[in-house]
């Protein structure tokens, strides 16, 4: 399989504070898209910072095209789009300024394809950044990073905060973006109901570890939830489940093969699992 | 590179029109005022006025987080640096053109323009900017933006003090303490040079070191 992103045992520790990304480990498919999910807090954007060396990882290797990424790297970042949870370009620019900037720094960069973007998302060309609402910013954010022959885009929280109109139409470019097999996306998020429209694999971070990474209709067709009484859960080994958590009387419990556990306890339920249950599961069970 | 200094003289685009609107209007005063001493503060504070919004630009920079942004460009950390140093000397040079433009008003109402004054006034004015962009750029990089008017205070302070600090050195070479003396301004003038390039050098390295969460 090739990979456009590769991230192995990736640490960072912040001087001062007990959070730390802990040997980091993942890949991103090439023609896939990767969901990046955990709770606020968890190491999503220190890893994406690390991975486009905004910040500097204590150890660990970031390949990128099978490149190894480093500051020097400028070819590497010429086919990467990037769209971050916030602004992004200074407020004082417009659309169209905007565009006259990139063109001078993107090597490929298509004016073209950018006017033809910001017409369809209905983005204001001679607005000033600050006058846009945050929706209007993060679709700007989005053209721009499809604007250069980006073979990579990585994108955190991109969808975090708009309405769900803006959201369907962002998760469309997405979509559209990975028609080319050559294109890949790593897209963070807590919005995991985006993430079960359009990822392909989905990676689980928890404090700064990695939790799970697997494909998306994996998670959502084999795995499952087992409804557990506390006598039922007592009887069962450990190898058979990921994750457990009491709700009350009850015990929810992550199992990986949800058909073989059916199987082997017909006296327990079994419900399909959605991306959220799995990660309150993985966050707050007990492994 | 052209493409970083055409963003940061695109997110100054506003303050620098009121720079060149105060410039303009203190480029008229002559025509009420004639006045050596006056035409000296002049021609300083409008080679100084344009680099006075780059406090306000880096911290715009930072608010919008595009001091971030621009790292995941397919540029260096050392061009993001140069640019900046570029788009300083392009101000600078802004300032110079408007204070032609009073030496122009100056010449059209047919003053006497005394070439020491002028000498002084430049070599105030530059030493000014230039010293002032040369500490305010690596202090700011170092220990953020919050305090920008601070910093754009001291180091218009500091470039004053060196300033002093010369005549003093140099008072030997012009009969006494004499910070008008044409020795001064020049030699203030290629310090503040000297130490504009020392602050490049210095600002690559704390960007090379730099972390934006």
């Amino acid at each position: 399989m090739i990979y456009s992103l590769e991230v192995s045992n990736l640490s960072k520790r912040y001087p001062g504070a007990t959070f730390s990304l802990d040997n980091v480990s993942f890949a991103v498919p090439q023609g896939s898209i990767m969901g990046f999910v955990g709770e606020n807090g968890a190491g999503k954007t220190t890893t994406i910072n690390c991975i486009l060396n905004t910040l500097k990882p204590d150890s660990g290797v970031i390949k990128i095209f099978g490149e190894e990424m480093t500051e020097a790297r400028t070819d590497i970042r010429n086919h990467i789009g990037v769209v971050f949870d916030a602004i992004n370009f200074p407020e004082t620019l417009t659309a169209n300024r905007l565009a006259s900037v990139f063109k001078d720094i993107y090597h490929h960069w298509d004016s073209d394809l950018f006017r033809q973007l910001i017409d369809r998302l209905k983005v204001p060309a001679d607005v000033r950044i600050k006058d846009l609402s945050r929706g209007m910013t993060m679709k700007l954010a989005t053209a721009a990073a499809f604007s250069h022959g980006a073979r990579l885009l990585i994108l955190d929280e991109p969808t975090s905060g708009l309405d769900p109109v803006v959201r369907e139409e962002m998760l469309d470019l997405f979509l559209e973006f990975v028609e080319n097999e050559e294109h890949s996306i790593l897209m963070s998020s807590h919005i995991t109901s985006d993430l079960e429209k359009v990822a392909d694999y989905i990676t689980f971070i928890h404090n700064g570890k990695i939790m799970l990474t697997e494909e998306k209709d994996a998670l959502l067709y084999q795995y499952g939830i087992a409804r557990c009484r506390s006598e039922q859960f007592q009887a069962l080994d450990k190898s058979e489940y990921l994750a457990a958590r009491k709700r009350g009387l009850q015990i929810d419990v992550l199992v990986p093969e949800k058909q073989r556990f059916s199987g082997q306890h017909r006296d327990i339920t079994v419900d399909n699992a959605t991306i959220d249950e799995i990660m309150v599961l993985l966050v707050k069970g007990d492994q | 590179m052209r493409g970083l200094v055409r963003n940061n003289i695109y997110s100054m685009a506003s303050n620098i029109q009121l720079s060149f609107i105060i410039a303009a209007v203190m480029a008229l005063v002559p025509i009420v005022f004639r006045e050596d001493m006056l035409l000296s503060m002049i021609l300083a504070v409008q080679i100084f006025i344009f680099v006075v919004n780059t406090g306000t630009s880096l911290r715009v920079d930072e608010t919008s987080k595009w001091s971030k942004f621009e790292l995941t460009l397919p540029v260096r950390r050392r061009t993001i640096v140069r640019a900046k140093y570029v788009t300083f000397v392009l101000l600078i040079l802004m300032g110079i053109l408007t204070s032609l433009l009073t030496l122009a008003v100056c010449s059209a109402l047919g003053m006497s323009i005394d070439p020491v004054m002028v000498t002084y006034s430049y070599g105030f004015g530059l030493t000014l900017a230039i010293t002032s962009t040369a500490l305010m750029y690596p202090v700011m990089l170092k220990i953020g933006t919050e305090k920008n008017e601070m910093i754009v205070f001291f180091s218009g302070f500091a470039a004053v003090g060196i300033m002093l600090l010369l005549a003093a050195i140099l008072a030997p070479f012009t009969e006494g303490m004499q910070i008008r003396h044409p020795l001064v301004g020049t030699v203030s003038t290629c310090t503040a040079i000297v130490l504009f390039i020392i602050s490049y050098f210095v600002s690559v390295r704390i960007h090379r070191k730099k972390e934006f969460r």
